[in-house]
């Protein structure tokens, strides 16, 4: 790689040189390029020029001079020189015009040829640049050349080398094995040659002891003996029994009933352990078909291969478990239906097992490509929109704390608040609740009367107003009578009188019906005022209710306004609505209309209140 | 844990009766019975030597004592203390004396394993077996006492020879496939025969009582084989240590290796429980102050966390008998774990899981491993390392216990009474009991004991 580069770099940077040279080039100025050319021109010239000129032409050879530059100009290709003469005996005359369009074609002639040689000039410094460059290239590729021969060379050499070692270790490895197969010889020849000799010495041990057997057994040893006080009994209390024939026999017996004995044990303990695993082979068969067959269903209508063995198999079980009692047979067939079948079963179950792993594996790495990150972002969004939800949430509670501290503290009401905090003993409780049903009923009353009031008020207002309008048409009557009147104030006159008239109108038919109600109301308010007086003699409804009476007239809607308040303090949404109609009714307070509105202000909060408790 | 004051003995005899309620020990030429429970002496006997060999018969009436030097048997009864008997071999010489499981005979080994001469205490009959195999376990009679098997030597071959107890009847004789026989067990059920080969060459043989060859095990070649070999209480496990350091488990169906349990120096499994003998600093013992001063220092297990290394040792490979591979073997008589010492790491015990076949623990001692037994009723191991302190492994936990008394009471050897209930710890020429509280046993009969300590 390094040499490629080496290689690469300076073509690279000859360009980029070259590239400045044109640069520089086109850049330079006309007048360093007019001093180049003079300098260029002038270096070879300039020394001789006026020598030249002044050897070339003098005063005297003017003549010959000019002949021999227009034989030379004529020679190149350039008009005469002299004008064309019409005789030819007379003198040619010098052509001035001529001269100086030779002189200007031969000086652009010689620009055109300074320009020419300048460019070969800069070409042959670029040709030769490139050629160093190209030396300077040749001269590295050429050292690599010889580095990587050099290298080649030395690899060759350990090539050779490490071939070299791997012989000798070769030959190492032979030699030691060849060591290793004579030491083994050596062994097996000295193991035979140690066995030899055990057996010579053995047998030479074995001489000498029977030799010494017969010298020390067979001599009669007096010292051999034992003495006895008396013989004891057996142990078992028997007596010794001769060796004959038939003890031997008897052994033989014996010995042949501990060994089946002792096969029999085994043969128990290894039925026993085959009844153990015969139980839970099977048990394990029943719990692979149970927990086999209602997967087998689905597998069914996929196709699968291995399905078609699993029917059968399934179809197959419930004969074979139904001949139980076969197993303890345990003959050979049974044993190998059995084996098959778990066979079967196992393979059907650890495919199913591979499947669901593979199944398991594809849903992680699905799970891991594509579908995790759209469902992390769902996520997200999904987090992000409940955290929203919960700060609206948690923001509502917070205001409707806010709220109803609020209405807590603008309750100035001690029932209500003892009420709401339910502090009280039964006794007050009971008593408050009579109090309260009591207030209720009040409060009823005092809703019916102040309708009555509000529509005797409202027809009070009428009657007020027709008889103010009585009273104007009264007035104006008598005015006629008394004065005469011009045109304008007929006009004026009866535009009032229009519009009052137009009002009273409006007014009659809007308060057609409660006009019919205030006999009813004032039949029965005097029935509801004994109540309240007799229920609530310090209620100031009562008092005013005179007052009130007498200044409906004038302020039927102050009245209607100043009993409000009273009536809804008891509760406390409904002090808000008194508030807000409040509001409501200050408005239109002066206006003539306004009754209408103050009754159906007063009947909402009237509906208001019945969905309160 | 109570302990006996310390009794006088030589050559480490000391044993109990088969039916655990005697202990029999000599100090040179006396014979002392003592009742284990009380320690009281019953009898004793005065022999004509310095006893070298001592075995209760099995039914606990007889003792015998061998005097192999004189050639000398001399057999006491515990009930008739005026009973005796002597046997003398004479010139012949004596290098092993031994009961019949009857408890009516004795077999006793000439020199030069010339003939084993069968002495009846019956009847006047003498019965000679003859070409005996000098080697490390010749002899072998079933757990039920019916039968001998002998190894013998003959024409440079190896033969095994079963008798029957009861009149020694020649029952079988077959030759074994080996090059050196070097030991013959019988199965505990009484059905089987292993044989092994020598050290140089691995080979297990298993043979029928009837003498058919039902097996033979190899599981190397060219290399130094069986060291030791157990056979399982159940005799459902053959257990082979061999000199590569590992124990293989043959199984009793197809005698094919179940499993082996390799002695790596470096323990790794986090589920190996490695307990570490660790000596008391100090301070501990200042609690008692009755302790004299120059008794070695207490010393108390501790987990180490694993991976552990244990101290091995370089054995010297120009020396015959190499201090390598595995040279104890036990199975704990519910068979469930196996106790093995690699004699390359001669500190540690390893005790074997034979149910999960895997190891269960390490015990690390300070010193040398000399032997274990098996408790003979329950899985506790107790284990001696030539120290002052005897250690008790059980599945809960293990315990090092310093032996109470004067002076440094080495423990070179060590037996479990039958019961389970008192332990023989023995030194060089004294021994001492040690009794453990056992919940079947009344605590007044222990307290007694405890006063005797």
């Amino acid at each position: 790689m390094g040499d490629w580069m080496t290689v690469t770099d300076p073509g690279l940077s000859s360009e980029s040189k070259n590239i400045s040279q044109y640069t520089s080039e086109t850049k330079m100025s006309p007048s360093s390029l007019y001093l180049q050319k003079v300098l260029c021109s002038s270096i070879p010239l300039s020394k001789n020029v006026h020598s030249f000129f002044s050897a070339f032409c003098t005063e005297e050879n003017i003549e010959q001079s000019v002949s021999y530059l227009d034989q030379e100009l004529t020679t190149f290709g350039f008009p005469s020189l002299y004008e064309e003469s019409k005789g030819k005996e007379t003198k040619r005359e010098l052509n001035i015009v001529a001269v100086l369009n030779c002189m200007n074609e031969l000086l652009i002639r010689q620009r055109k040829n300074l320009l020419a040689q300048e460019n070969v000039e800069t070409q042959n410094l670029k040709l030769g640049s490139d050629m160093d460059h190209l030396q300077s290239c040749y001269a590295k590729l050429k050292e690599q050349l010889e580095t990587s021969r050099r290298e080649m060379i030395g690899l060759q050499e350990r090539d050779r080398q490490l071939q070299c070692k791997n012989r000798n270790l070769h030959q190492l490895l032979k030699n030691e094995k060849d060591e290793v197969q004579k030491l083994q010889n050596i062994i097996a020849s000295r193991a035979t040659q140690y066995n030899h000799d055990m057996k010579r010495k053995e047998r030479e041990y074995n001489k000498l002891k029977e030799r010494l057997h017969q010298l020390v057994m067979n001599k009669k040893d007096k010292r051999i003996a034992m003495e006895v006080l008396n013989y004891v009994g057996r142990a078992d209390g028997k007596r010794g029994s001769w060796r004959t024939d038939k003890s031997e026999a008897r052994n033989e017996d014996e010995m042949y009933k501990i060994l089946l004995n002792d096969y029999e044990y085994r043969q128990k303990q290894i039925l026993m352990e085959n009844a153990e695993l015969k139980k839970v082979l099977q048990q394990m068969k029943k719990e692979m078909i149970s927990l086999l067959s209602p997967q087998k269903q689905k597998p069914i209508e996929k196709a699968d291969d291995s399905t078609g063995t699993g029917i059968s198999d399934v179809e197959e079980d419930p004969g074979e478990l139904s001949r139980e009692s076969i197993w303890d047979l345990s003959c050979e067939t049974v044993r190998e239906q059995l084996t098959n079948s778990i066979r079967k079963q196992w393979r059907i179950l650890k495919s199913h097992v591979e499947k669901l792993d593979n199944q398991v594996s594809k849903v992680h790495l699905e799970g891991f490509n594509d579908e995790d990150v759209i469902s992390r972002q769902d996520h997200e969004e999904e987090t992000e929109k409940l955290e929203l939800e919960i700060q609206q949430c948690k923001e509502m509670i917070k205001t409707q704390q806010q709220l109803l501290q609020q209405q807590l503290a603008t309750t100035c009401d001690d029932d209500t608040t003892s009420l709401l905090q339910d502090c009280y003993l039964l006794e007050e409780k009971e008593r408050l609740k009579e109090e309260w049903s009591l207030f209720k009923e009040q409060k009823k009353n005092f809703e019916k009367e102040r309708r009555s009031f509000t529509e005797a008020a409202i027809r009070l207002g009428l009657e007020r107003k027709a008889f103010e309008e009585e009273r104007a048409s009264w007035l104006k009557q008598q005015f006629l009578n008394m004065t005469t009147f011009d045109h304008q104030n007929s006009e004026n006159v009866r535009l009032f009188s229009a519009f009052s008239g137009s009002s009273d109108r409006d007014n009659l038919t809007v308060h057609s019906r409660p006009r019919q109600k205030p006999y009813r109301v004032s039949n029965g308010s005097p029935i509801c005022t004994s109540k309240l007086t007799k229920s609530l003699p310090a209620s100031p409804s009562t008092s005013d209710f005179c007052q009130t009476r007498s200044c409906v007239s004038e302020h039927s809607s102050i009245s209607v306004l100043n009993m409000t308040p009273e009536e809804t303090s008891p509760n406390q949404v409904g002090g808000e609505c008194a508030n807000q109609k409040w509001s409501m009714a200050s408005r239109p307070a002066s206006q003539d209309g306004c009754c209408s509105e103050c009754s159906w202000t007063s009947t909402n909060s009237h509906v208001e209140k019945d969905g309160l408790p | 844990m109570y302990f006996s004051e310390v009794f006088k003995l030589s050559s480490q005899l000391c044993k109990f009766s088969p039916d655990g309620k005697y202990l029999a020990s000599c100090a040179q030429y006396r014979l002392v019975v003592r009742e284990v429970r009380s320690l009281q002496i019953l009898q004793l006997f005065t022999c004509l030597d310095q006893v070298q060999h001592l075995e209760w018969s099995a039914d606990s009436l007889f003792i015998l004592c061998a005097m192999y030097k004189r050639g000398l048997v001399q057999v006491w009864s515990l009930e008739q203390p005026e009973w005796h008997c002597r046997i003398d071999e004479g010139s012949a010489g004596l290098v092993a004396s031994c009961w019949s499981p009857d408890g009516r005979h004795i077999l006793n080994t000439t020199e030069f394993h010339l003939r084993i001469t069968v002495w009846s205490l019956c009847t006047k009959s003498v019965s000679y077996i003859k070409y005996p195999k000098a080697c490390q376990q010749g002899i072998s009679f079933s757990r039920d006492g019916r039968y001998l098997a002998l190894a013998e030597r003959r024409d440079c071959k190896d033969y095994v020879s079963i008798f029957v107890c009861s009149d020694w009847q020649l029952l079988r004789h077959f030759d074994t496939d080996t090059q050196d026989l070097a030991g013959i067990e019988w199965a505990p059920n009484g059905c089987v025969l292993a044989a092994w080969d020598t050290c140089l060459e691995y080979k297990v043989l298993l043979y029928s009582l009837d003498g058919r060859q039902l097996a033979a095990y190899c599981a190397y070649e060219w290399s130094l084989g069986v060291k030791s070999v157990a056979w399982s209480p159940s005799s459902q496990f053959l257990a082979v240590g061999s000199y590569d350091g590992k124990v293989r488990i043959l199984n009793h169906v197809t005698w094919k290796m179940l499993t082996e349990f390799g002695h790596p120096a470096a323990i790794s499994d986090p589920r190996v429980v490695v307990y570490k003998e660790a000596e008391k600093s100090a301070r501990a013992a200042l609690g008692r102050p009755a302790c004299p001063s120059f008794r070695a220092a207490e010393s108390k297990y501790e987990i180490a966390t694993v991976p552990v290394s244990l101290q091995t040792l370089k054995p010297a490979a120009d020396r015959a008998n190499p201090k390598i591979g595995v040279g104890l073997l036990a199975f704990s008589p519910d068979s469930y774990f196996l106790a093995t010492r690699n004699d390359n790491v001669p500190n540690a015990v390893w005790v074997w899981d034979m149910q999960k076949l895997r190891l269960f623990v390490v015990l690390e001692q300070l010193g040398p491993v000399r032997s274990f037994q098996w408790d003979p009723q329950r899985p506790r191991l107790a284990i001696c390392s030539g120290g002052s302190k005897v250690y008790l492994w059980s599945p809960a936990g293990c315990v090092s216990v310093q032996v109470p008394g004067e002076g440094d009471f080495q423990v070179l050897s060590l037996c479990w009474c039958v019961t389970g209930a008192s332990l023989a710890l023995l030194s060089k020429d004294h021994f001492c009991l040690c009794f453990l509280e056992t919940e079947d046993k009344a605590d007044g009969a222990i307290g007694q004991l405890g006063a005797h300590t």
